[in-house]
């Protein structure tokens, strides 16, 4: 075990990392945005909304994000647009995420009882407070398990950037390697994977803290209101 | 019509209502009248739930006329029915409370979202409202944390916050222990007392006999038969409402 391997390419480590990050950040964000737009349309009663949103929800939860990730990187040229390896990314792991999300959504909102959008229609409430202030907070708040397991899958998948060329932590890692196997010889390979094992191990126990916090706060406000 | 709009507050003609290839409401002509209290009975599947819902607009009809207040809502659009729902209040059998709001805010939220109270208008009244169905201290429980005869409260003064022309219940208490049925049909019977038009469909014979100006009976999409309580219990005019009630009473 050599770690001033690790220690010398601190820097090198630091901003892979965030780039790791940045695409976990960009997906979620995305991937959310996607889930409630498409889940809630995926409920709508007219067929001509329903359905397509149901196929094209079903064909990106079909296909395994690597290829989507290729699919997408060399593509998009195809269709006129020009995207780098990270937005190709953030779009592949974003589409895969948000047609996940869709269907976790979609649960969410139809598990909802039917009278409480009877009771707030008789009220007077338009459809778009119906859906935000009634609707909404009642169907995201039994699925924060169910979307904190795909986040949990999203953080791994941002390593599928290293694929196009994106210099995030596994990349990041095959170039130090490389670089010291050439310059130095060894086998630097279980030193340095060792230690990118640690960082996303580190990241994951950070955010099963953070969902479970999430968790208990719901929690205990359910256990008051205990609905 | 000037008279007529006096006299009726709501009038029907001629309703047909489908669920699919199923006629469950056929020509259904029906009125009441300004402060009446009027009752509908009917054995389970006998459309009288699907008919009071047809006046909110909560159920689309296939056709006929709803005559409210002189105007007719029958055609109205989604939106158009939203203005009307604001002076018709409706209670369902599951009481449908808001589980993620506090007793309070179940009352308020409506009114203020759509800008017809402000916040300390509405808070002001739902607090009355809640006093006088003896539950003023309930203002910060959560509906989980309330009895089913508490939420039922609840929910029937969450539908005459804005003041309603007309109270639409569905079966208001059949969901309810039966302990708690008789504190709900009293809360009901004297919010009502004061003139306050309202249409209440309902098992409770006891309470139709006592309450009701009239009793309107059901049965398969039909109105069958109608009358004064004590005319319609003593001496009903059909095979049908003698059987309904003799097997409920």
């Amino acid at each position: 075990m050599n770690l001033s391997l690790i220690t010398q390419n601190g820097q090198f480590f630091f901003h892979a990392g965030l780039m790791a990050l940045f695409i976990f950040g960009a997906s979620v964000l995305f991937t959310t945005l996607i889930a409630i737009i498409c889940g809630t349309l995926a409920t709508l009663r007219p067929a001509a909304i329903r359905v397509p949103i149901r196929l094209v929800i079903e064909f990106f939860r079909d296909v395994p994000q690597v290829v989507s990730v290729f699919f997408i990187f060399f593509g998009a040229p195809v269709f006129g647009l020009q995207l780098g390896p990270l937005a190709a990314t953030i779009l592949a792991l974003s589409l895969w995420g948000g047609a996940n999300g869709a269907e976790i959504v979609r649960g969410g909102i139809t598990a909802v009882p039917h009278h409480q959008f009877e009771s707030a229609r008789s009220l007077g409430l338009s459809p778009y407070a119906i859906f935000t202030a009634i609707i909404l907070p009642q169907a995201l708040l039994p699925i924060i398990p169910a979307y904190a397991g795909l986040c949990n899958i999203l953080m791994h998948s941002t390593s599928l950037a290293a694929l196009v060329g994106v210099v995030e932590l596994l990349k990041s890692a095959q170039i130090v390697i490389d670089r010291a196997a050439y310059y130095e010889g060894g086998a630097p390979g279980l030193t340095v994977y060792g230690f990118i094992l640690f960082v996303y191990y580190i990241a994951g126990l950070l955010m099963s803290a953070a969902i479970s916090w999430l968790e208990k706060r719901f929690g205990q406000s359910r256990a008051e209101q205990r609905f | 019509m000037g008279q007529e709009r006096a006299v009726h507050v709501i009038r029907t003609v001629d309703l047909v209502k489908f669920y699919g290839n199923v006629q469950v409401l056929n020509d259904i002509d029906f009125v009441i009248g300004k402060g009446e209290r009027v009752v509908i009975m009917g054995s389970s599947g006998s459309g009288k739930s699907t008919f009071i819902r047809c006046l909110n607009g909560l159920e689309p009809i296939q056709s006929g006329n709803i005559v409210f207040d002189g105007q007719d809502i029958g055609g109205n659009t989604e939106r158009q029915w939203r203005l009307v729902r604001r002076r018709i209040g409706m209670v369902f059998q599951n009481y449908a409370l808001f589980p993620h709001m506090n007793a309070l805010r179940n009352l308020t939220f409506a009114p203020v979202r759509e800008r017809l109270m402000t916040p300390d208008a509405a808070e002001a009244r739902a607090l009355a409202l809640l006093a006088r169905v003896g539950l003023a201290d309930k203002a910060k429980s959560y509906p989980a944390q309330l009895s089913g005869g508490q939420q039922q409260r609840v929910a029937i003064v969450r539908a005459m916050m804005m003041a309603p022309e007309v109270m639409l219940f569905d079966e208001p208490t059949s969901a309810l222990d039966p302990e708690t049925v008789g504190e709900v049909l009293a809360i009901i019977q004297d919010l009502t007392s004061e003139g306050l038009t309202s249409i209440i469909v309902t098992h409770e014979m006891g309470f139709a006999r006592q309450c009701a100006d009239r009793i309107v009976y059901m049965d398969r999409g039909r109105i069958v038969e109608e009358g004064h309580p004590e005319a319609f219990f003593t001496q009903p005019q059909t095979d049908r409402a003698r059987r309904f009630i003799s097997t409920h009473r």
